[in-house]
């Protein structure tokens, strides 16, 4: 009963920021969207990492290295502690310059522009939302796992109630309620993820001494997981493109929208790969000492307990009632810091990309919020409902809707970058992604299938690789957009006029 | 493909390379260091060296995640280096860029 009164206290807390920031609100979209354009350094890093950090970096990641041990961090970390920043650096600083001299709310408007075409727009948008479902389902399945391991309650009724909080949340402070939100989570998450590495090591270790306690923690492992001798290296090499997936989530271009000035992209730029470090890798070292659990083994070779509910299951047995609900309130924390911005981002795109720009008089921006809070409750009760029946874990399902970011990369890049990207060459880069990805994701069982390949290749190399051949190629063949628009993007000085 | 065209892609290349860590928006000086030491943090990655290596440090911690965990921190480094010697936005100009509050054509609105 303890950890849920806890539990219960931390999601009034958030209900509170919410309520907090609407105290703040200035009626406009503008405001409720880009937190007008108000995000200083420290808010700006603590919201950008706490949407990277989802389900998937704890609770996937704990998962995964019971399975595959230490590789994971190589993997999936390090390789976001060198590739995050360069996205920051690469694509937001420029996405943050014109969406200011432009004043762009979503990546669609800006690829609208840039390209001079609305088809771009209606392409990408079933896309960008097909490809952002499994990543909310992610943070359902998650929070409803941890819930249900660390109180009893039944996963399907924590979903709910986390889904509930932050839809509550995001629709109060919007934007800044967000940003609000996601800096108090990623504090919560980070200080109570290392309170709950001690307290696991302790408890996982049995040792009095905390050395001690790691040398036994480590010593039960078997040694093929303290390597990565069962690692391909083709599978290794293939992950290096996952975290490039940040540079087209469309609810971190939204984020970096939001920066006061270019200066407050310095601090996320220099802190995340501290930051990464800081979550990953513990959650890596519990998931491989896991391992040497024969009760954990047992219980997962019996299927009574999913890989992904093995951190909730370790919380729950080695601390106490009130820092197990301390420590479920940190792991719901990197859970919600994620979703709540996926809400606001999708709502943002519905309105603006699909109902309609840039709403002339208060009433029409009053409708506007209103018709994005439809549409997000819509989204979240389609990924609430396939939470349900989905065969997929968190690891697997993450790596999918990563892959599909991952590949739609090199337009990113192209559309800032290079002149000769043409529309026809960019719908044709993003009919052949969603293509693919629709069949590789079909074929692979709904991501039930780890090992999935095609043609010996992992998918993200697939993906990235067709179409970033087919944007090249489309647009070496087709008109580029006008004189006028290139110079824009290309030739207009620092300075607006 | 159209005479040239070839020709038009390595153009539209180099610049790529050349713009961002070589200052597209403002007037810092072209510096190819930074490129070079993100590639060697790429290629570090890549340890196969330490690939089968299941050696303890201190007893508990695995050789292949100590690495891991130290190019995390270099990585820190690195940004930190990049952010302070290749800082692709005019400062003076990003300042007079950034709108001031409300004043976009939505928040004008109010």
């Amino acid at each position: 009963m303890t950890p849920l009164i806890i539990i219960g206290i931390y999601l009034a807390i958030l209900l509170v920021l919410g309520v907090s920031s609407n105290r703040l609100f200035k009626g406009t979209s503008v405001d409720y969207l880009l937190a007008s354009h108000s995000i200083g350094p420290f808010l700006l890093l603590m919201s950008l990492f706490g949407t990277t950090m989802t389900a998937f970096s704890l609770i996937g990641s704990t998962g995964y290295s019971f399975v595959h041990g230490i590789g994971v961090y190589g993997l999936m970390a390090s390789s976001s502690a060198i590739l995050h920043p360069l996205c920051f650096y690469l694509i937001g600083l420029k996405v943050w310059s014109l969406g200011n001299r432009y004043g762009y709310t979503t990546q669609i408007e800006f690829f609208e522009d840039r390209l001079e075409s609305r088809r771009i727009g209606w392409l990408l948008f079933p896309v960008a939302v097909g490809l952002i479902v499994p990543y909310v389902l992610i943070g359902i399945l998650g929070g409803g796992g941890t819930i249900e391991a660390v109180t009893g309650i039944p996963a399907k009724y924590g979903s709910l109630i986390i889904c509930g909080v932050v839809l509550t949340y995001v629709f109060l402070g919007g934007m800044r309620g967000t940003a609000w939100a996601n800096a108090f989570q990623t504090c919560v998450f980070m200080a109570l993820g290392v309170i709950t590495f001690f307290v696991l090591v302790k408890g996982m270790g049995g040792e009095d001494g905390f050395v001690a306690s790691l040398k036994a923690a480590t010593a039960s492992v078997d040694e093929s997981k303290l390597s990565r001798v069962n690692m391909p290296h083709s599978k290794y090499f293939a992950y290096l493109l996952i975290p490039l997936s940040i540079g087209m989530f469309p609810h971190i271009f939204q984020h970096w929208l939001t920066a006061r000035n270019a200066d407050a992209f310095k601090l996320p730029i220099v802190a995340h790969p501290l930051f990464v470090l800081i979550v990953w890798a513990p959650c890596v070292l519990i998931g491989t000492w896991a391992a040497g659990d024969s009760q954990i083994v047992e219980m997962v070779a019996n299927k009574e307990l999913k890989s992904s509910a093995i951190l909730g299951e370790l919380v729950n047995r080695h601390s106490g009632e009130i820092l197990a609900g301390l420590l479920t309130a940190g792991i719901l924390a990197a859970i919600m810091s994620s979703l709540d911005s996926q809400f606001l981002c999708l709502g943002t795109m519905f309105t603006r990309d699909i109902l309609g720009r840039r709403a002339s008089d208060e009433g029409d921006d009053k409708n506007t919020v209103l018709a994005a809070r439809g549409f997000v409750i819509g989204v979240v009760a389609v990924c609430y409902g396939l939470s349900l029946v989905v065969p997929a874990g968190v690891f697997a399902l993450g790596i999918w809707c990563f892959s599909g970011f991952s590949a739609l990369f090199p337009l990113i890049v192209a559309a800032l970058y290079w002149r000769g990207l043409t529309k026809i060459g960019a719908c044709s880069g993003v009919l052949v992604m969603a293509g693919l990805w629709g069949f590789m994701f079909y074929d692979s069982g709904f991501g039930a299938d780890p090992k999935y390949s095609l043609l010996g290749m992992h998918q993200v190399i697939v993906l990235t690789g067709a179409t970033t051949l087919v944007i090249i190629v489309v647009s070496l063949l087709t008109e580029k957009p006008s004189e006028k628009t290139l110079s824009r993007f290309f030739n207009e000085p620092a300075n607006p006029k | 493909l159209r005479l040239g065209v070839l020709a038009e892609l390595c153009g539209d290349a180099a610049q790529f390379v050349a713009s961002p860590m070589l200052s597209r928006f403002g007037t810092t000086p072209m510096k190819p260091v930074p490129w070079l030491i993100l590639l060697v943090l790429v290629a570090a990655h890549h340890d196969f060296w330490f690939w089968n290596d299941s050696t303890l440090l201190g007893g508990w911690l695995p050789i292949g995640l100590g690495y891991h965990i130290a190019l995390s921190i270099v990585a820190a480094v690195f940004w930190l280096f990049t952010v302070k010697t290749a800082w692709p936005v005019d400062d003076e100009a990003a300042s007079a860029e950034a709108l001031p509050e409300g004043s976009t054509e939505e928040g004008s609105a109010t």
